[in-house]
């Protein structure tokens, strides 16, 4: 399943039904559902921050060999590794903690494979979960 | 779908999802709050990033003057967010 959203906080609505859909459709568990939702936010969230450009993301969901695959594609992307978040020290006190860097620490945490790539302006974020357990 | 509301005791009451096109509201209504609040998670379905990093603001305001939120009857997705996130530490959670 495939579907097209403009670099907006507003279309977070729009992406959270099109995740309703598509969980219906595959069949998601409860556990997979809500990891999906949190990936897809944060990546999402992500390219509305940091892409550039006007082109809209475009999102592909899709379940192969018992695995969620949802693949997110933002033409005119400046370059930005998620991949190369570093970790979060959970141990802080409540002073030394800041929101930074958390989204992406729960992304890998919730998915088992995370994949960036940057070529002829287009960034790609794969997320990969095996379906039955995290 | 997202609602934030006060209860008789001033309680914040959370319903629905919490995504980061929402956290505005939750700064705007704990924005004046300088004492110690209990936050209701009960009918609250998911929260992103954004929504834990706003809670965090807030409770690092309110801790700086020994108060602080204590938030209540989480799901088992969102206080499994909490705990990765160490939140746990952060917050009083029940």
């Amino acid at each position: 399943m495939q579907r097209s959203f403009a670099r907006e906080l507003g279309s977070l609505e729009a992406l959270f039904a099109f995740l309703d859909e598509a969980s219906e459709r595959y069949r998601l568990d409860e556990d997979s559902r809500f990891a999906a939702r949190l990936a897809a936010e944060e990546i999402f969230t992500n390219m509305v921050k940091y892409g550039g450009g006007e082109a809209r993301v475009v999102i592909t969901i899709e379940v192969r060999d018992q695995r969620l695959v949802m693949a997110f594609v933002h033409p005119g992307a400046v370059q930005f590794d998620v991949t190369d978040a570093g970790d979060v020290d959970v141990s802080e006190s409540i002073r030394e903690r800041t929101p930074g860097g958390i989204g992406l620490f729960l992304v890998r945490r919730m998915m088992d494979d995370i994949s960036y790539e940057h070529a002829d302006g287009v960034a790609r974020v794969t997320l990969t979960r095996h379906l039955g357990g995290s | 779908m997202f609602e934030i509301r006060r209860g008789a005791n001033g309680e914040v009451l959370l319903t629905g999802r919490l995504d980061a096109a929402q956290v505005d509201r939750v700064r705007d209504e704990l924005k004046n709050q300088n004492t110690s609040c209990e936050v209701n998670f009960e009918h609250l379905d998911y929260i992103s990033s954004a929504g834990m990093g706003v809670l965090l603001g807030i409770q690092k305001r309110l801790s700086a003057s020994g108060q602080g939120l204590i938030l209540t009857h989480m799901n088992r997705h969102i206080r499994e967010l909490f705990t990765i996130a160490g939140f746990n530490h952060v917050f009083t959670i029940k």
